[in-house]
């Protein structure tokens, strides 16, 4: 496994204030962290990170899945013997997927209506251009030029006269 | 106390750090969350160790040899024990 630098390389490693920050949610009032055990830390949670990731890799392998899913992940801390961690793994796991069905239901209103993007862009433009018409068509049959009044269109308020 | 971490690592890093190991193919999109908080638990763990590493030697202050100490305490943190040998051994 190659060698990971601490310090310098910032693209592999921690954001140091996201780790300050979280060290300051943790520790008692009465200590402090110092500079070398922070960035011993930081070393750790690195290392932490790859061997959680090789573990999870060779049980996707081992799945012959392409893609390190949640589950694999789940597995490995198991494998790797962090099995106090699974529990509140699990519920990030919950929430995320809560979170994703929210998305989901927007989404599949365009997708049941089996129209494409294309179609659907369609329709759209055939009711700007009926409602169009239907607006050129009043204005024209009234010799004042006005706007709709409260009763035909609730959403349009009317000017002050 | 894990669930009450407020501040979280972004996915977006969790994800580069993970494939910047070749070996490591594609990740689904939860994955990098999935490690993050993983990693937010093990640093909890871990700093809480190396603060009772600290009060067991009566100091106020954390440092580097307090980290060592609480790795080679704790049979979880085995993969780490070669990692921390170039930090000034604990006290005991």
């Amino acid at each position: 496994m190659s060698e990971f630098s601490g310090a310098g390389n910032d693209d592999l490693s921690l954001p140091k204030a996201t780790v300050q920050k979280i060290i300051s949610e943790i520790i008692p009032p009465e200590l402090s962290f110092s500079k070398d055990a922070r960035e011993a830390l930081i070393e750790c949670c690195i290392e932490f990170i790859m061997i959680l990731a090789t573990e999870s890799n060779d049980i996707a392998e081992k799945e012959a899945k392409k893609t390190i899913a949640s589950d694999h992940v789940v597995k490995a801390l198991a494998e790797l013997g962090f099995h106090n961690y699974i529990e509140p793994i699990n519920k990030v796991l919950d929430e995320h997927k809560e979170h994703a069905k929210g998305k989901e239901k927007k989404h599949n209103k365009f997708m049941k209506s089996g129209l494409t993007e294309e179609e659907l862009l369609k329709q759209q433009e055939e009711l700007f251009r009926q409602s169009r018409s239907r607006l050129q068509h009043q204005s024209s049959s009234i010799a004042v030029p006005t706007v709709k009044t409260e009763d035909e269109d609730p959403k349009i308020k009317t000017e002050g006269a | 106390t894990y669930e009450s971490i407020k501040t979280h690592f972004p996915a977006a890093r969790i994800k580069k750090l993970m494939q910047s190991d070749e070996d490591i193919g594609k990740v689904a999109q939860a994955t990098p969350v999935v490690v993050g908080r993983a990693l937010e638990i093990f640093m909890a763990s871990l700093v809480l160790a190396s603060c009772d590493e600290a009060k067991k030697n009566g100091q106020r202050r954390v440092t580097a040899s307090h980290v060592r100490g609480a790795i080679e305490a704790n049979e979880q943190y085995d993969f780490l024990v070669e990692l921390v040998e170039k930090y000034p051994a604990p006290k005991n």
